[in-house]
């Protein structure tokens, strides 16, 4: 299943992290994840979980994160946090057409977590009726 | 007469025997507590009387204080975080033009972890929020939320719950 909001997230054992631009932050010690570095990815595109986590339970407090093998985040921008603080190597794909896009393969824990999502994504998840945008209706009251 | 002298008078007066502090010497004491606060918050002088005649200086005081020095806090957190990173800059630049190896990198990490990594706390107190936003609308450098969690140590992602 794909995901497009705001704040949504997915949690695995590794993914593939696939986006135009790709810089990794330097070492952190988080709170909660431990350990880890920080790859914030923008410029479109997706984080595909590959491998399940074992035993499939979140390890956050706030339980909204994907699972599920194959479930995947699309978005404008987004971060992923890997356990552990091996920079993994950028290789160069074919993403969207004939651009160019950068890959990622995590192998420990990660977490990736939407920032910025499509503008469309946002109206079309809302479900905004034209009717309450629209300015003639609050003239004629 | 500035308002440090004020309180070492009143301070020596005190040794001695108490005495309420006189008009005069308490409109200089609140001219200069208007110079702190404005210090402290950046207060436009034309708001000045309107917004200083809401404040009841006794239950707010302290308030102020505690604001003033957390301020303080995430300064200098911010500082040491970007030392962190032009260390980790340098140490990760070496690794990739091959002057180091890969159990010199693993060793240096593992035998100095306060140099290279940024300890990251959830946000937890709501006061923060209101001092970090002071603190980015004057810097004004198009600050992102991974930004802020690297650079004051604070994560304000969902992950938190807030």
């Amino acid at each position: 299943m794909k995901y497009f909001g705001e704040h949504q997230s997915i949690e695995c054992g590794g993914a593939n992290v696939i986006a135009k631009k790709i810089v990794s932050s330097s070492p952190l010690n988080h709170e909660v994840f431990g350990k880890c570095l920080k790859y914030i990815c923008t410029r479109d595109g997706e984080a595909e979980i590959v491998k399940e986590l074992n035993p499939k339970k979140t390890q956050l407090t706030h339980p909204v994160s994907a699972l599920n093998h194959g479930d995947k985040i699309v978005a404008n921008s987004f971060y992923v946090l890997e356990k552990g603080l091996k920079a993994r190597r950028l290789v160069k794909v074919k993403f969207s057409g004939a651009h160019n896009a950068n890959k990622i393969i995590t192998e420990n824990y990660t977490f990736a977590e939407i920032t910025k999502p499509y503008p469309i994504s946002t109206k079309i998840e809302n479900r905004i009726p034209l009717d309450f945008i629209s300015p003639f209706k609050q003239l004629a009251k | 007469m500035s308002g440090q002298l004020i309180i070492r008078s009143v301070i020596s007066s005190s040794e001695y025997s108490v005495k309420p502090i006189e008009t005069e010497a308490y409109l200089e004491f609140y001219d200069a507590t208007v110079n702190i606060i404005q210090n402290a918050f950046y207060i436009h002088p034309s708001f000045e009387d309107e917004y200083l005649k809401q404040i009841d200086f006794n239950s707010n005081y302290n308030l102020m204080v505690f604001n003033s020095l957390r301020k303080e806090e995430l300064f200098i957190t911010a500082i040491r975080n970007l030392r962190k990173k032009i260390s980790w800059i340098t140490l990760n630049n070496d690794f990739q033009n091959g002057d180091i190896s890969e159990k010199e990198f693993d060793h240096e990490l593992e035998q100095y972890p306060h140099k290279y990594i940024i300890d990251v706390k959830l946000l937890s107190n709501e006061a923060d929020i209101n001092i970090l936003h002071d603190i980015i609308i004057k810097v004004d450098d198009g600050f992102t939320i991974d930004d802020v969690s690297e650079v004051f140590s604070l994560d304000v992602t969902g992950c938190s719950g807030i």
